[in-house]
């Protein structure tokens, strides 16, 4: 029931931000006033159907202008402090591609620790700094997300824009192979190591109002939560891990819970009190 | 959890504080533009 919820979540993710229809029809962009605002979802904005801004094109667009836009930092950094890495969990639509693809059987990898940091490069070089320098958004050139909701829709729609294809374009389609391919076999491979907007909100796990509480006292150390986690983790190791992507996936477990900083004592001690065992040893509750 | 506390309230007023500084500059107006003639 829990897996159907974010299911339908991250549905609503793919299917609201890209609401506007006749652009489909009339092969234009929407061009009204919900575009001023900043979806906090990786989400083409060159989409003929696209109703919102995406943040990274919109921060890439101020950094080859020579400025910071201190209107999508607050926008991100608000949605940030409010759930962490939620919208990644629970609404991106290419998450939940990638979550689809690893469902397919067949030889399974796990990711090297270092590439997490991969994206933080990500995001200082192609999203700040090489657009200030080249006046370009590389980042959006090379997107994966942008060549699947906006490159092949323009491509395949419009004999203009298919008359313009060059050799960056199969790059791009390269790219998004390269990830089709590897999230058959890792998980959420561009999650965890390129997205610049999961490494803005990674930032705000450890502080952010929504949190994911451990409860060593009952905690089996069993590893299940690893096994369902969408991006490889032990929560039970660091619940504010910045990869966690707050999906509540491992919640199902009773000593893992959502709650929020303001709550002292999110676990009932008192029921912990009750599954004592005779020797003194604290006993698992019944998962 | 006293410091993740306080690091929730002083990450959410420099949050509300920079968006409210963004919206103040007027850069809704060049957002809309970007993302509407890209």
């Amino acid at each position: 029931m829990r897996y159907l919820k974010r299911r339908i979540f991250q549905g609503l993710g793919a299917v609201l931000p890209n609401a506007w229809l006749p652009g489909f029809l009339s092969a234009s962009l929407y061009q009204g006033p919900m575009k001023s605002v900043c979806t906090p979802l990786l989400n083409c904005y060159a989409c003929p159907s696209a109703l919102l801004s995406c943040p990274i094109g919109t921060l890439q667009h101020f950094a080859a202008g020579g400025n910071v836009s201190w209107y999508a930092v607050g926008t991100l950094s608000v949605v940030g402090a409010s759930v962490g890495r939620m919208t990644c969990g629970t609404l991106c639509p290419f998450g939940a591609l990638q979550d689809l693809l690893y469902k397919f059987r067949g030889w399974k990898a796990s990711l090297p620790h270092w590439t997490r940091y991969l994206r933080y490069a990500v995001l200082a070089g192609l999203v700040f700094v090489i657009p200030y320098l080249t006046h370009e958004n590389w980042f959006s050139k090379l997107c994966p997300v942008g060549t699947l909701m906006g490159g092949l829709p323009w491509v395949t729609m419009n004999a203009g824009i298919r008359s313009m294809v060059r050799s960056l374009f199969w790059v791009k389609i390269a790219i998004v192979l390269f990830f089709v391919t590897t999230s058959t076999m890792v998980k959420r491979p561009f999650c965890r190591a390129i997205c610049p907007l999961g490494a803005i909100f990674s930032l705000f796990n450890k502080s952010s109002f929504l949190q994911l509480a451990w409860d060593p006292d009952t905690c089996t150390r069993c590893g299940k939560c690893q096994m369902i986690c969408p991006v490889d983790i032990r929560p039970d190791r660091n619940p504010t891990d910045p990869d966690c992507l707050r999906c509540l996936d491992c919640t199902l477990c009773p000593s893992l819970k959502l709650t929020t900083v303001f709550q002292r004592q999110p676990f009932d001690t008192r029921k912990a009190t009750l599954t004592c065992g005779e020797n003194g040893l604290m006993m698992p509750r019944s998962h | 959890m006293k410091g993740r506390t306080v690091a929730f309230l002083v990450t959410a007023v420099l949050a509300v504080s920079t968006l409210l500084f963004g919206i103040f500059r007027k850069e809704i107006a060049e957002v809309l533009i970007n993302g509407a003639l890209l």
